[in-house]
This record gives C-alpha cells, structure tokens and sequence, in this order.
C-alpha cells in the first residue's frame, strides 16, 4: 500500500497529546470561561483556539468516514476528560466520542454568546480543567521520563 | 499561604532575569530574538495567573500555577541555551550557512540560534510553544565548534520538517489502521489473552472506545519513533555518507538499553544503510558492525507486545518516510554534494590549506572526513605537529566553511 504522508492543507494545528502545551492551552480556556461565569469580560482567545483544535481533529475524520482510525491516545484522553468533568461518562464507542467532541468544539466557539448560563459554562470550564490533567498525565504515563526537557529530541 | 504569588514572584524573577540577559553580546539577531520570545510568553503566563489571583475557584488557581511551574521547566532551559550561544566555544562560522539551508527547507522566516549543552548529545527543541519558527540545536559543548558533527543538525532540522508539514498527524492515523490490522490477522489470539478481551463483531472491534485504548502506547511510540526514522533519514539525504559518519562518531557504540520513543540502534542502521544504497551514497565499511546489539525487549509482556506492534508498523512506513524526506530534500533545491566538488576541497584540504568556491556546505564536509578518516593524511608534512592534525584539520575545514559564507554573501 503506499501512503502520502504530505497532505496538502494539513498542518500542526490538530490536537497532539503529545504537546505539552495542550495543557496549558486548555487551563489557559478554563480561566477565561471562569471570568465570564464570574461576569467579568474578558477575551476568549484560548477557548477559541481550543475549540478550533478540536474542530480539525475531527471533523477530517468524520468527513472521510475513518472513525475507525482516529489514534487511541487522543481518544483516551477525550473520553477521559468527558468522565473526569461528568460531561459525558456513557460514551462507548468512537463515533460517539467524536460527535460529542465536535459538539462540545461548537459550544465552545459559540460561548461569546450572553445567552449562556453559568451551569453550561461551568460545565465546560470543568471538560477543560480536566483536559489538562489528562493529558499530562497520559503523557507521563505512556512516556515517562523520556527526556529532562519536554521538547528535547 | 498564597500560591499565586509565589508564582507571580517566580515569573517575575524569569522576566526580571531576561531583562539582564538582553545585555549580553549576541552573534546574530536570532539568538536575541529567541531571548524576546521567551520574554513575551513569560509576560503571557503573568497575566494568566493575574486571571486567576481574582478567581474564586481554588482548584483552578492551583492548575494555573502548576502551569506557570511547567513553563518555567521548560523556558529556564531555554534561556541557558540561548544565553550558551553567545559563547566563543561554538563554531559561530557555521551559523550562516547552516541558516542558509534550514530557510530553504523551511522557509525565510526560519530562525537559527546555535548553541552548546553541557549534555552528551545533539538535540532540538522543535515545537516549543510559540516559538515554532526558531530552530534550536545544541551540540555537547565538549564538541561544539567541531565542523565534524555538523551533519547530526540534518537530523534535528528533520524535526522541525514534520512538525512543519503537520506529519505526526497523517502518521498517527496509519500506524493506529496498520496496528489494528495486524493484530486482528496475525496476533489476535494473543491481544486477546494479554488483555482478557471478550469476543466482539471483528467490524465493530476497533469502534468500541474500550478496546481502541489499549493500543495508545503501541500507536504513541510507533508516531515517536517514525519521527526519529524520519529524521535520520531528512540528515542522510542533506549531508549524505558524512551523516553516517558522524552518527558513528558521536553515538556508537551505543547502549544496550533503549527508550521506547526511539528505534533500536540496529533498526536506525539498517534504515540508514537502505536508503545510502537506494541514494547510491558511500557507505563506510563495517558500519553496522560498531553498534551494540539493542534489540533486547522490556521486561513486562504487555510492553513487549505494544512495543513490537510499534516496530512493526514503523518497518511499513520506513519506504515512505524515505520518500517523503527525499521529496522534501529535492524540493528545497538544496545544494548536495558534488563529487568533483569534493575532490577539489579534498586536494585543497591535502595540501593544508581552506578551500575556495566550494559548492557547498555538504560538499566541504564530506571532503572534510573523508581527510579526517584518512590516516595518510599530511604524512609527508613534516613541519607539522601530527599531535595536532585534528585540530589542524578541523580549522581548515572551519576556514572553509568561512570562506563559503563569505562567498554566498558576496555573491547574494
């Protein structure tokens, strides 16, 4: 079989758990969706580009039909994430995980709306908190202490 | 006790140290320039905890330092690196032309900063938060203004490569279809009775979220070590055999222990030697034999088994990787070694003396070992001190490369 592994169009921004700044990206979102439910304004930038991390990581995989391919560590630490924060805790299957994930994608793009109440914010506040910890520590996990530095090759 | 601000004070005091920094002599912009993006993400970590200094939740406040404290793990590092390339131990010479081929291959607004690391191995910082466009590559600073390493950066600009075309993610999806399909062929029995599965509809197997979770680490390290393949590989088309002799040169005979994050020493060789032939590179004699044999596997069975699904699916994607690490090398129009070029510095270099209008960087390398492999080299010489033949050569080949970057200037 011969596979392109250049892809046009396709570029770093999907979600890597390999990268440690998925962590703080998803802290980084927490915090600001933390000053709306405390009515503070506030600039959404990082649950922006959370949200758009998401969005592409799925919605390729979606559109070809390869759900079955989506990599097990990214599907871990999502469904994780959606137990740890009581979002979703029944999911059982990969096409659900990736439609609850792109719903949650939109939600988050659409949180500069004043509709939302405090319990969907804090709803989602939660999925990324705990985001940042499941990644890590399913990097930690897989890698160990692979090098002194995070970004050392 | 008031954990957001002995984080604010932390990042103050690393904000504080840059500003001292700023002060010291920099060989070229790029090196202060990483100095100022380090500030700027300092300053963006201090207004996050100042987010959370007003919030209410304390869980929150805690997940924000521990964040703060990782940046500083990873940032503090970074200002030693960059403060080391200022120092006169490295080989300021090869800055210019070694910036000259990173911008070819990835683009005008590649940064370069070069430094040494008081640690024995060449290494990168690719993907760095925020600093993607800066290529950072240290040497051991026992080795740093040796002109011989020089091929090993190849290797590190092949990460900056596939983070650059975004290729860990078409990676992770072959290799998790190529580790789902070899188990369900040939290793399902086992998948099964390591991990007490139950029977399932073998088209619904790999849709189920638990089953799919057990492969992570196979997927995870078979994606790291494509990477490091790939890598290799990007180094041996740019510099050719005098890649493979420095490899030799800094790393053999290796460790019999390895990380999972990186192909066996035998595999790296055997990938290497495959795509010399397929390059028609020289390949120097007995080259597979200096490596210790690191095969050897881990010790617990599930790791053994994810480990050698790993290797498995990395072997099928060696072909292509080497594929792609051409097309990409070809389409950067790089200068390559010439043989005649090199010839020519080689005489230049057998009579003592730098070379003049060589073609290029790989050209004068691999001219450069292959006097510095030659062990009748200057033997006629008498007037010179054989003790110091390698010193002696290798100024000459860091004459040569001057004169190259003094030459490209000139000309552009």
């Amino acid at each position: 079989m011969k596979y392109n592994l250049l892809i046009e169009g396709q570029s770093e921004s999907a979600m890597s758990v390999l990268d440690e700044d998925l962590s703080f990206l998803a802290t980084q979102a927490a915090l600001e969706l933390d000053s709306l439910i405390e009515g503070k304004e506030t600039e959404l930038e990082a649950v922006s580009r959370l949200s758009s991390v998401m969005s592409s990581s799925f919605q390729s995989v979606q559109a070809e039909g390869h759900s079955l391919s989506l990599d097990p560590a990214t599907a871990t630490i999502l469904n994780r994430a959606f137990i740890d924060s009581n979002f979703a805790n029944n999911l059982e299957t990969v096409d659900e995980l990736i439609q609850k994930s792109l719903e949650l994608a939109k939600e988050l793009a659409s949180q500069t709306h004043p509709s939302k109440r405090n319990g969907e914010l804090a709803r989602m506040k939660s999925f990324c908190m705990a985001l940042a910890r499941c990644s890590a520590a399913y990097r930690e996990s897989i890698l160990g202490h692979r090098s002194k530095h995070p970004y050392r090759k | 006790m008031d954990i957001v601000k002995s984080s604010l004070r932390r990042i103050d005091a690393a904000i504080r140290t840059i500003k001292n920094l700023k002060d010291s002599e920099f060989p070229y912009s790029h090196s202060e320039k990483a100095l100022l993006e380090v500030e700027r993400i300092f300053k963006e970590t201090h207004r996050a905890l100042f987010k959370a200094r007003d919030s209410t939740d304390q869980t929150l406040k805690k997940d924000t330092c521990e964040e703060a404290l990782k940046r500083l793990f990873i940032y503090i590092p970074l200002l030693g690196f960059i403060l080391r390339s200022t120092n006169v131990r490295n080989a300021f010479e090869i800055h210019g032309p070694l910036l000259r081929l990173s911008q070819s291959l990835l683009g005008n607004d590649a940064k370069l900063v070069l430094s040494s690391e008081w640690d024995y191995s060449p290494m990168t910082y690719p993907g760095v938060p925020q600093m993607k466009s800066f290529i950072l590559i240290g040497f051991p600073a026992t080795e740093s203004s040796n002109p011989f390493l020089i091929p090993l950066a190849g290797h590190e600009l092949g990460h900056n490569l596939w983070l650059k075309h975004g290729m860990e993610s078409r990676v992770k999806v072959i290799v998790t279809q190529l580790i789902q399909d070899e188990i369900q062929k040939n290793r399902w029995d086992k998948f099964k009775d390591l991990y007490k599965i139950k029977e399932l509809e073998q088209s619904k197997f790999w849709g189920d979220l638990f089953n799919k979770e057990i492969i992570g680490p196979a997927t995870v390290w078979a994606t790291l070590q494509a990477e490091e393949t790939f890598c290799d590989l990007v180094g041996l088309r740019i510099f050719g055999s005098s890649f493979l002799h420095a490899f030799v040169y800094l790393l053999s005979p290796g460790q019999r222990s390895r990380h999972v994050a990186y192909p066996s020493s035998n595999r790296r060789i055997t990938n290497l030697l495959d795509a010399a032939r397929k390059w028609k590179l020289k390949v120097p004699a007995e080259y597979r034999n200096v490596f210790q044999q690191d095969d050897q596997g881990r010790f617990i069975e599930k790791d053994n088994f994810q480990l050698d699904l790993a290797e498995f699916a990395v072997a099928k994607l060696v072909p292509h990787l080497r594929a792609t690490a051409n097309q990409l090398v070809t389409a950067a129009k790089l200068k390559s070694t010439d043989p005649k070029a090199v010839q020519e510095i080689r005489e230049r270099i057998g009579l003592t003396v730098p070379a003049e209008n060589a073609k290029s960087l790989a050209s004068i390398l691999e001219a450069g070992w292959d006097a510095n492999l030659d062990e009748t080299l200057w033997r006629d010489f008498d007037h010179l001190d054989v003790d110091s033949k390698y010193e002696n050569l290798m100024e000459i080949v860091l004459k040569s490369i001057e004169a190259l970057e003094i030459q490209s200037r000139t000309k552009g």
